[in-house]
Parts: structure tokens; sequence; C-alpha cells
């Protein structure tokens, strides 16, 4: 036990008792009989700050990029085919079904690669193969989007040219192959952590049942891991969704909807490719602003849809396993 | 798959009430595992599992070797372009590409940006876990912060531009970068601290709150430090996002050919920004010089991160 | 209050130190001038402008040592947003501003034409060099003609599928070749849209990198981007060059431009001034672009 937890808990006698609450934790508020300490008050501030923030950025994408429904038209906006700022055209279908596609691809790629990594790097490694396989993970990490957009286009467009022998590397399978390597970091770290956090006793009792050391993680271990391990695919969903930097340069840009629409050999344009080619130019006001921010804002209903999703998960999969 | 494990158990015997005194005995068979009927089990779950084990090892194998790639890439194209000049001279009429003040830009970004992002998340992420439990409330905001996890850097850029910049009248700006990296790096930070603070067993804090300890000295000095790993792993993605940002910071105040600091509310440089002008406007027979940057961006980054997991190894070793 | 723990004094006082300090550097930062306002420049927009700026700017900064010049390529927009906004100083075009733009700025947007630029088509410096009508131009970028082999498009000896790369919506360079071109400048013209799979790039750099490194790829870039890395296409036998973009016999050529708010004044008026005087041109003719008003040659001979 650390140092400090020999400081603040010394023998608890009735009077030290008393005393330690009343010189520690002055409660600066008494509503009715609740105290509530000064901690507290901090803590609320500064988390309602964090609040009002999220708030605060949702609104201003919401204000901005409603203003496209009255403008545009919903039905014209979402499954329009023609995006022409020039011609008054946003029609945005061609980037849902590019961000869908390399999306897909990246998730498709790095979920059971990051998983199989973190799930040896935490139960099946030895120490000193964990010490230097977590922090090269991470190291995947530091590394800036523009930087893995220099990769892809530099290196991974043109074999994905050669290989497949196409008149453009730059399509929907480079794009999501690049997304995959960028959220493979943080699949693994969160992964790696949830399943570190599962209590030794589960596992030292599934063992002392018979079952080998796989049978545990598959039938123990990895369930009771999965809030985490469904988080860490979440929050790299997201990050996948919002990726700007590196499908911009790597997914090719062109507004067009593949044929077939499972081709992913064809360059697409993702919507935040879309947005981050444009925003620069858009006059603030503009209907491609507006529009812009439409995009957005399907961006969000996009995350929302696959956080729902993943809570569901979740929530089915915790009830079976309450209770240590 | 079938597992053996529920096919071959002992035989049960039927439930009977035992009368006092009376013994009943029991019989079971020891079992041999070789001599079980080999057609009603595919594989040996030792088998199995080493294929397993195979496999699991080679995807780790797989990513260290993707990231071997990418360092050496990194590492042969930025050293053909890496020059004392580059990194330690700031732009004139010697040097043509000096980044030394773009270098300071950024490690003043990341100090910032984090150092505001942190405690904010943190915080936010105790008081939701640890004082307002459950509720509709609570479910809201957490969606509300995964949400803002697929919002694009660049929207989060034209955010920072109308709302720190414009209306709170902060000007482009050190500080107006600050505020709006801070708030694209909140969600994951106040997430993985959520998700770090919800791995404490409920037998610590407990524990903790039997021995007399108030619920913030819980907090403080029991579920902190054991949340302190996942904590910093929050940090360590969050640091590389923030320093490695362009498109949040190209219209909050990012610049080219301007000291590293000429005041909090003034312009500033950053690594990622004299990349991306490189890449869009300089010729390709400075692809060295932009390989050597984006190296540089990287070993500073890592060096931050180097840091971070370093805390998190002390912190690990202390949690039992 | 009394407190038995030191750190949860130390606390407290952090907590009241941090926000404390930050509230009065910023009242020290706002006080103070900013380096005095007439010796900061701050210029946004057109990263094809960009690349004149890029190399002007050092050298007015030279001649007025104290001052200091922020230069930012986000894009045309985004650049004459920033000077109604009043949060920059000049803004870099690659197009006139448009009337919704001088409608929010009050009518009080002024441009300068401070240089030329001419749009030229380029293939892969591999190709044998290509003579092209608009029309053939024209129907190379809508996707009429679609490969190499076509013998409308085979002099220049490529193979392959044709793959066009473009600029993005709202660009300067694009616009003006869709003018010209393309035949349409918002592209509703039927044959003025471009082949479905065209490559968006959002610079010309990134489009001359595309064809550099791919022979089938077609594009277009700004003359200043132009280099030995790729070949230039002649049109109706005219080439893209300084001499001929100067006595219009090129006529795929646009303005650029610097815009304030307002006349500009003090230093701003310095920099704008000295970008049309004669070194101010050599610069622009050695970044690749063309000058408007005499370079120090005109002048001498």
């Amino acid at each position: 036990m650390s140092q400090n937890q020999t400081e603040t808990i010394e023998e608890p006698t009735i009077e030290s008792l008393e005393e330690d609450k009343s010189t520690s934790e002055e409660s600066i508020l008494e509503i009715g009989k609740q105290k509530i300490s000064w901690q507290k008050i901090i803590l609320m501030l500064f988390a309602g700050i964090s609040v009002i923030v999220v708030i605060l950025i949702f609104i201003f994408i919401l204000v901005n990029g409603l203003k496209v429904i009255p403008e545009v038209g919903f039905i014209k906006f979402l499954f329009g085919t023609s995006w022409n700022p020039e011609a008054d055209q946003y029609g945005i279908l061609h980037g849902i079904i590019g961000t869908v596609m390399v999306v897909l691809i990246a998730m498709v790629v790095a979920v059971p690669i990051s998983i199989s990594c973190s799930i040896y790097m935490s139960e099946i490694a030895p120490q000193r193969i964990r010490k230097i396989l977590k922090p090269s993970v991470e190291m995947l990490a530091s590394i800036p989007s523009i930087v893995y957009g220099f990769f892809g286009l530099f290196i991974l467009v043109p074999a994905v040219k050669f290989i497949f022998g196409l008149p453009t590397g730059e399509n929907a399978l480079s794009g999501g192959l690049i997304l995959a390597i960028m959220v493979i970091p943080t699949i693994v770290s969160i992964t790696d952590d949830a399943i570190r956090a599962v209590p030794s006793s589960f596992r030292e009792a599934s063992l002392a049942l018979g079952a080998t050391k796989w049978q545990t993680i598959r039938k123990v271990v990895l369930p009771a891991a999965l809030s985490g391990i469904t988080a860490a695919v979440i929050l790299a969903f997201g990050r996948a969704i919002g990726e700007t930097m590196a499908v911009l340069m790597v997914a090719g840009g062109a507004s067009q909807i593949p044929k077939p629409f499972f081709n992913i050999l064809v360059p697409v344009d993702p919507l935040t490719a879309i947005i981050a080619r444009e925003l620069g130019e858009a006059a603030q006001g503009d209907t491609q602003f507006h529009a812009l921010f439409g995009i957005a804002i399907v961006l969000f209903l996009i995350t929302f849809v696959v956080n729902l999703t993943g809570d569901l998960v979740i929530k089915r999969f915790t009830k079976k396993f309450k209770g240590a | 798959m079938t597992d053996t494990l529920d096919e071959n158990s002992p035989q049960t015997n039927d439930e009977q009430k035992l009368e006092l005194g009376e013994q009943k005995t029991y019989s079971f068979k020891i079992l041999d595992f070789d001599a079980l009927d080999k057609r009603k089990r595919l594989v040996e779950p030792k088998k199995t599992q080493k294929i397993f084990f195979t496999m699991l090892a080679s995807s780790a194998v797989f990513i260290f070797l993707l990231l071997i790639t990418f360092v050496l890439i990194l590492l042969i194209n930025g050293s053909r372009g890496i020059s004392f000049k580059l990194i330690f001279m700031k732009p004139g009429p010697e040097v043509d590409y000096g980044i030394r003040p773009a270098i300071i830009g950024t490690i003043l970004l990341i100090i910032g940006a984090v150092g505001l992002a942190l405690p904010l998340g943190l915080a936010a992420a105790i008081y939701l876990n640890e004082y307002a439990k459950g509720g509709i409330l609570v479910n809201i905001i957490n969606q509300g912060i995964n949400n803002l996890a697929g919002v694009p850097s660049i929207v989060f850029g034209i955010f920072g531009y109308a709302f720190f910049v414009l209306a709170l009248g902060i000007g482009k700006s050190l500080v107006a970068a600050w505020l709006t990296l801070a708030c694209m790096i909140l969600p994951t930070i106040i997430r993985t601290s959520q998700e770090a603070l919800k791995t404490v067993p409920r037998d610590f804090r407990e524990g903790s709150l039997a021995l007399g300890a108030t619920k913030w000295q819980t907090i403080r000095h029991v579920v902190l430090p054991a949340a302190t790993p996942g904590i910093s792993t929050g940090v360590i993605l969050s640091l590389g996002r923030a320093a490695g940002e362009t498109a949040a910071i190209l219209f909050v105040g990012v610049a080219t050919g301007i000291p590293a600091f000429t005041g909090f509310l003034s312009r500033f440089p950053a690594i990622p920004f004299e990349l991306y002008s490189m890449a869009v406007s300089a010729p390709s027979s400075t692809r060295n010089i932009q390989w050597a940057i984006a190296l540089i961006l990287v070993v500073l980054v890592f060096g931050f991160n180097l840091s971070a997991i370093l805390i998190r190894n002390k912190a690990e070793k202390q949690r039992i | 209050m009394s407190f038995s723990r030191k750190r949860d004094r130390l606390v407290i006082i952090l907590i009241i130190l941090i926000p404390a300090a930050a509230v009065s550097s910023w009242f020290l930062a706002k006080s103070v001038n900013n380096v005095g306002e007439t010796h900061y420049i701050t210029i946004e927009g057109s990263n094809t402008v960009f690349k004149i700026i890029d190399t002007t700017y050092k050298a007015f900064a030279e001649y007025h040592p104290g001052v200091i010049i922020s230069v930012t390529g986000s894009g045309t927009g985004s650049g004459i947003t920033a000077i109604i906004d009043g949060q920059a100083d000049i803004a870099m075009a690659s197009r006139p501003f448009e009337d919704t733009e001088q409608i929010a700025a009050n009518g009080s947007l002024n441009a300068v034409a401070f240089a030329k630029d001419a749009i030229t088509i380029i293939t892969h410096a591999s190709a044998n060099p290509l003579d092209l009508t608009i029309d053939v131009a024209r129907a190379i970028f809508n996707g009429t003609i679609s490969d190499w082999s076509d013998p409308l498009v085979a002099s220049a000896g490529l193979t392959g599928e044709i793959q066009v790369v473009v600029r993005e919506s709202g660009s300067g360079t694009r616009d003006a070749f869709n003018e010209l071109v393309m035949g349409d400048s918002t592209q509703i013209e039927p044959g003025s849209q471009y082949v479905n799979d065209a490559l968006q790039k959002s610079s010309n750099q990134l489009i001359k990198d595309g064809v550099a490194a791919n022979s089938n790829y077609v594009g277009y870039i700004g003359l200043g981007y132009l280099d030995s890395t790729v070949k230039a296409v002649t049109i109706d036998g005219v080439a893209p060059t300084l001499a001929n973009v100067l006595n219009d016999s090129y006529f795929i050529q646009r303005e650029l431009f610097l815009i304030t708010l307002g006349i500009p004044v003090g230093m701003v008026y310095e920099f704008i001034n000295w970008s049309m005087s004669p070194e101010g041109q050599d610069l622009v003719l050695e970044t690749g672009f063309i000058n408007v008003a005499p370079t120090t040659d005109d002048i001498f001979t």
C-alpha cells in the first residue's frame, strides 16, 4: 500500500473519526441535511464547464447546420447525388457512402487485429515483451494525422495502384487502411486497460476449475472486459468517422458513388474530406457554409447511431455478468 | 468447437433426501483424458490454445512491424532532409526552412491545451462517475460527449473561430488555440477517465469508506491513484492529437513567418502547419525537408508521451 | 477555515492562483500594445497566392526590420472572412471578391491585382509534347475521352485510362478553368462537369505531385507551380509562357489579388505598395507568376 494511505487512515477510534470529519472536510453548504464540501463544489464547477463546452459546440453546429434544411431541402441534401456549390447543388449522398465505406473497412481491419494484439499483450506475453509492445503501440498513436497522410499518399497509394492495376491508388481501400492504422492504438490501449482491470480472482477461479488459459480468456476475461472493449471500439469508430487529414489526402475526393456500391477500388469522398477541402473557401453565412455544417450534423448522427448500438451491446452483455 | 469441460463432467446422482445417520456412497469414475471418446472432441483444448495464441501473437507482431516500418520510413526519408539549420534556426536570409519557432510554438500549444483539458475533463469524469451516478441527465451528457468524438477537427476549428476568436473577443491567438484544442481533446479525456474510474473495484471505495475516510479522501487517495494508468492512457492519446492538429488551429491563429511567442493574444507558429503549408505549396524538391519536419514532430510528441508513459508505469507499480 | 492537511491548503492556493494568474496575464497582454499595431501585419488567404507571398514577405521584412509579418494560407474564402471580421490585415485571393462578401463588408473591400496567373494543363514528364484545342481539353476533363489511346490524345504517347485531377470547389483556379475551358464556371451546362471519378485536390502543388508521379494522370495548375517534374500542354499551339500571357495569346489566365478592408494605410499600405513596385514584381516573376506592373528589367531596358 502506498504511503499516502497510511497518512490518511489512522486507527479509527470514535473520537478521531469525529475529529477527522470536522477538520478535514469542512462543509460550505448545508442544504437540509446534505453537507456539500468545497471539493464537490469545485468538481461540479469544472464538470459544469466541460458540459457547457460540449453543449456549446453542439449548439454551434446545429444552429449553422440546420439552416441547410430550409435553404436546400432535407431530401435533396441527404439523398442528392450532386455536390456542386457553384451551381447551388448540395447533395451529400456520395459523401455518406464514402464515409461509410472507409469507416467500415477501417473497423473490419482494425478491430480483430487490435483486440488480438491487446489480448496477447495483457494476458499472454511475458513481461519483457509487454514492456516493449505497449509503448510501441502508443507510439503509433503519437504520429499526427498529417504524417499518416504522407505515409498514405506516398507509400500506400502507389502500392495499391500497382497491386490492383488501377488508374489511381487513391480510393476507399487506401483510405480505409490508413484509418485502420490510425485507430489501432486507440483500440489496443483501451482494450488493454479493460482486460487488465478484470480482477485476478476471475482468472484464478476459472483456472482452478480446470480451464485452459485460452478458455479462461474466451469465456471469463473477455466477457468481463466487454464494457471496456466496446468503449474502445466506439471511441475508435468516432475517431475514424471524424478523421480528416488522412482521408483528405488518400481517399481520392471524387464526387461519385461507386458502381457497384461496394466497389472499394475507386476514389470516394468521405464527408470529412468535403468539409476540410471547402470550409476554408466558403464564406460565412453562405448556403455552402450551412451545407458544410449540415454535413457535420450528419456526422453527429452517424456517430450517435454507432454509440447507441454500442451502449446497447454493453447493456445486454453486462447483464449476464453482474457481480463478482 | 466443442468444449470438453461440460461434456465429460462426473456423473451426477439424483437428488435424494438422506435419512439421519444414513450414509450414501457416490460412485464416480476417474476420467482418463486420453481415453475419452476422441470423436466427440474436435480439438484438444491445449491445441486450440496453441493455435489461437499463435494467431494472437502474430497480430501483435504485425502491429509491431507496422510501427517499425513507419519509423524506418520516417528516419530514412527524414534524415535526408534534416539539418542543424532546420531544427535550431528561424527562417531568415540564410535559412530557407527553419522551424525553431514552430517547435517552441507546438510545445506551448500542447502544454496549454492539455493543461486546460486535463483538470476539466478529469473533474467532469470524477463528478459524473462518483457523485452523480446514473440518472437521465448523466446519460444525456455521456451521449453528448461520445458524439463529439465524431466531429472533424476542422469543425472545432470553425467553432473556435466563431466562439473564442470573435464572440469572446480573444482574437486569433495562442489562447484561442489553447481553448479550441482543449475542446477537441476534452471528450477523449472525459471518456477515458470515466472508463479508468470504472475499472477501480468497488471494494477499494467501500474499504476506504469503511475505514472512515470521507468521499473526497477516498477519491483522492484511493480511487485516483488506482485509476491513473487509464487516465494517463487518455492523456497519451490526446497529446498526439493536439500536437499534430492542423485543421483545428487553422482559423484560430496559426501562422508562419513569425517568432515563437509574440504574446498570449498574438498569432503563433506550429509544426503541423509548417508541414501543411509546405505540402500544399512548396516544390516537391523539398520533400526531404517535409519528411524531416514530420520526423521532428513525431519525436516531439513521443517525448511528451514518454513522460506520460513513465508516470503510468510508476502508478501501475503502486497499484497491486 | 482550518485544514489539518498541508496538501489541501496547497490545492486551494493553486485553485485560486491559477485562474488569477490567467486573468491577470490576460489583462496584461491586452494592455500591452502588441509590438505596436503598425508593425504587425497579418496576411491570410489563398494557398496559390501564398506561394508568392511566402517569398515577398521575407524580402519585405529585410527592408523593414522590426516588422512582424504573419502569413497563413487557409483558403481565399477564409482570408476574406478574416479581414471582414477584422482579424487580419490583408487577404490573399486567387479570385475577385464576390458580391455577398462585399455586402458583408459594407462595401469597403478593396482589391489590388498584384500578379497574374496562367492556368496550365499538365501531363506526366515522360509524355510527348501535347497540343490541344479547347474542345479536346474539355472532352478530356469531362470524361468523353477516357483513355490515352484515343486518337485525339495518342500523340502524347501515354498508356492506360486517363485519370483526371482537379481543384476543389471554391478554388479560384478551378473557377477560372471552368469558365475558360469547361465552358461554364458553375458547371451546369451539359459537358461542363468533370468526369465522375475526377480526383479533387486542395492545392496546385498536390495536383502537380499527383501528375508527376503517375503517368496516366492529367490535371491543371497555376503557372507559378510549373516545373520540370511535369509537362505543360499547349493550347492551339500557344505555350503557357510569361510572354504569351503578357501578349494575351495564351488566354487561360486570371488575376491574383491582395484585398484589404478599406484603403490600406501604414505598414499594410507599404507592403502592398512594395508588392507593386519593380522589386516586388521581380519577386512575382521569380516565383513563376506573371507581373502586372513593370519589373526592374522593364524599367532599365
